[in-house]
């Protein structure tokens, strides 16, 4: 194929004007998109051909109000259009997505990128939403205005994509030398000034209809933005989402409990002294299942959260978090950072990239690992399901479940006390308030939904498969050798090289209430968190005789351990800087050592004192 | 025989598996950790603020 039917294409817009949804429609990717602003920081490809099997490499950016890039994911969009990045695809045509609905706050950005140099298409997305809010424009005008195409699109309806993907088909890649080179220069005041009065002018010439305001989701915010009301109805979407855990969770988890149960004796039994049947059962298929029977929990807490976002519910909840968060100086789009955190405090920390405030991004980063990420509630599961009481208090609530929410809102709470400190302390300096649009609420569809409920299902398959199951591997092998001596009186595992890096470990541990074992499973659990549920139940099941391989880990826990332990373990769980990948990331955003171990520093200290608090409080009270 | 070629299957096993999880780590450290779940693969480096960018290539 020559290079005049290759073509690189870079969708820009504003945030939250439906780039990602344009992105996915045309080249049937499925990338995350969600209606609130900040959801992509980061630049991603993906491919179409035109009729004229022209193969166009389509980028999708971050969003961005103006080429002056202020934060960081900004950056990202002004440097790849202007390809200032290495190994970047040069751009030769700019799609400018706008929103249809807001067509004011859009225009000034196709104005900027007009000035670039760069053919410009203009793809006036959710119109079907315009048109059914009244808006009426002339599009021929429009497009005689702007001095280019422009096509009605929908890309969650799919309308108006061929005749987008049509126009590609005129232009070719293009051709810079020095010679001809434009220079861009970031638009002073006086510039901004000009390009509002010429958006006004344009939406004067072109408005034929104003559309009305969306009444209904009006309505709906005056009772769930209400200051009292709101926080309340968010506490009982929080509240109800971990009684779910564990009312509808617990059915699906104790079928697939007793399926990996019976498989690991089962092939436990087939040759009883071999080393590989033991790999196999007590570390692939203890260690990798006793992650895997915690599917049901991620997909309850997902199922949430994708409704939440679909709704355009979690917009509100980031501007119901904001008075809160400013209260301790936090930005406040560092909602949507923290939030991302639940799932992993990775694209958490990446998320930071919509802060353009230096110091407000630090704080938000060093704090991202203390929101309860996806790979702490197998632990949290597990050691609740082993140590606190099914039963029903209040007449209404599930025990466990508000435990588990507790565990949450502990996260929570100590990551804004952590944020005020660090901002009194270290990083002084003025609140940025929070600008947020607001999405109309819509009914989620439940296609979508069991579609994006696939993807954190496989996430958590693949890592079940890949790095627990290469981790549960490695543990087995230093569980079992070297072999015990002849006559050893202990358990084999109290030889292996696990067992002696455990208890030459533990007097450190002690003052918490640790045991070897526990000591053993946090090591690995610096590459991910969950897998020290998988060690326990690998060394649990080597150290055990035949009888109880078949029970279940958190009914030998239930044995093995004290409260006051397993309530230590959990509070470590809530702050230890338990992950090795926060810390890379970490230092990549901040492209310094000097974060991360201050990060890993303080989560340490903060782990330990309050499991030293835990443990020996719980000891106080309990016989 | 069959004890010692146990040895090794399960050694190999273990051998695999660090090679894996090295290889996975040191890959992940120089992109956006592909060891976490919902990372993207690619990591843009951010640049300095300039004021004027020139439309030519760095690289052809």
């Amino acid at each position: 194929m020559n290079n005049s039917q290759k073509l690189n294409v870079a969708l820009v817009g504003k945030p939250n004007c439906g780039k990602t949804a344009l992105f996915n429609a045309l080249t049937g990717n499925r990338q995350k998109v969600a209606n609130y602003a900040g959801v992509t920081v980061e630049k991603k490809h993906g491919f179409l051909r035109t009729n004229t099997q022209k193969l166009i490499t389509l980028v999708d950016l971050p969003g961005t109000y103006s080429l002056r890039a202020r934060s960081p994911d900004e950056k990202v969009t002004r440097d790849v259009i202007f390809n200032q990045q290495q190994d970047e695809l040069m751009i030769d045509v700019i799609i400018a997505v706008l929103d249809a609905t807001n067509l004011t706050n859009c225009l000034r950005l196709v104005l900027e990128l007009k000035q670039t140099g760069i053919p410009v298409i203009v793809a006036l997305n959710m119109s079907d939403i315009a048109t059914l809010r009244g808006f009426k424009y002339d599009l021929h005008l429009l497009s005689e205005l702007l001095a280019c195409t422009v096509i009605a699109t929908s890309a969650t309806k799919k309308h108006g994509l061929n005749d987008l993907v049509e126009q590609l088909d005129n232009y070719s890649p293009r051709i810079i030398s020095a010679d001809n080179a434009n220079s861009w220069q970031e638009p002073d005041q006086s510039m901004i000034r000009s390009y509002s009065s010429q958006v006004h002018n344009i939406i004067q010439q072109v408005e034929q209809r104003k559309g009305v305001p969306a009444i209904l989701s009006h309505k709906i915010d005056k009772l769930l933005l209400h200051p009292v009301l709101g926080i309340v109805i968010l506490l009982t979407i929080l509240f109800v989402m971990f009684q779910a855990v564990f009312s509808w969770a617990t059915i699906p988890q104790d079928w697939l409990q007793s399926i990996f149960d019976n498989t690991q004796n089962y092939i436990a039994n087939l040759a009883p002294d071999s080393f590989l049947v033991s790999l196999i059962a007590n570390g692939i298929v203890a260690g990798v299942g006793s992650i895997i029977v915690f599917l049901p929990q991620i997909l309850t807490i997902s199922l949430f959260i994708i409704l939440l976002e679909d709704s355009g519910y979690m917009a509100r909840a980031a501007f119901l978090m904001d008075k809160l968060m400013g209260g301790v100086g936090l930005h406040g789009r560092a909602f949507i950072p923290l939030l991302s955190s639940f799932a992993c405090a990775i694209p958490g920390i990446m998320a930071t990239r919509t802060i353009e405030n230096r110091k407000d991004r630090l704080v938000t980063i060093l704090i991202a690992p203390l929101m309860t990420c996806s790979a702490r509630l197998p632990v949290y599961t597990l050691l609740i399901g082993a140590f606190i009481p099914a039963k029903t208090v209040f007449g209404f609530a599930n025990l466990q479940g508000l435990v588990m929410f507790g565990l949450f809102s502990l996260g929570i709470f100590s990551g804004l006390i952590m944020a005020f400190i660090f901002k009194f302390f270290f990083f002084k300096g003025g609140r940025q308030p929070l600008i947020l649009e607001l999405p109309i609420y819509t009914m989620p569809n439940p296609i979508n939904v069991g579609l994006e409920l696939i993807k954190p299902a496989k996430s958590f398959l693949r890592r079940a498969g890949t790095i627990i199951l290469a981790v549960m591997i490695i543990i087995w092998f230093l569980s079992s050798f070297p072999a015990p001596p002849l006559h050893a009186s202990a358990p084999a595992i109290d030889y292996s090289i696990a067992g002696m890096i455990g208890k030459f470990l533990q007097p450190i541990f002690a003052p918490i209430g640790f045991s070897w074992q526990i000591v053993v499973a946090l090591i690995p659990g610096l590459a991910a968190r969950e897998v020290a549920v998988s060690v326990l139940a690998t060394i649990f099941a080597l150290s055990g005789n035949a009888d109880n391989v078949q029970q279940s880990l958190a009914f030998v826990l239930q044995h093995q351990w004290s409260l006051a332990t397993a309530l230590s373990l959990i509070t470590w769980y809530v702050f230890a800087p338990q992950c090795i990948s926060t810390l890379a990331v970490a230092k990549r955003e901040t492209n310094s050592w000097k974060w991360p171990i201050i990060m890993f520093i303080y989560q340490l200290i903060l782990a330990y004192g309050a499991s030293y608090l835990v443990y020996n409080l719980t000891l106080s009270i309990t016989p | 025989m069959n004890h010692i070629l146990d040895i090794i299957l399960v050694s190999l096993f273990a051998i695999g598996a660090l090679i894996y999880l090295l290889k996975n780590y040191t890959k992940s450290a120089s992109s956006c950790g592909s060891a976490c779940s919902g990372c993207q693969s690619k990591c843009t480096k951010i640049q300095e603020q300039t004021k004027i960018i020139r439309l030519v290539p760095k690289h052809k």
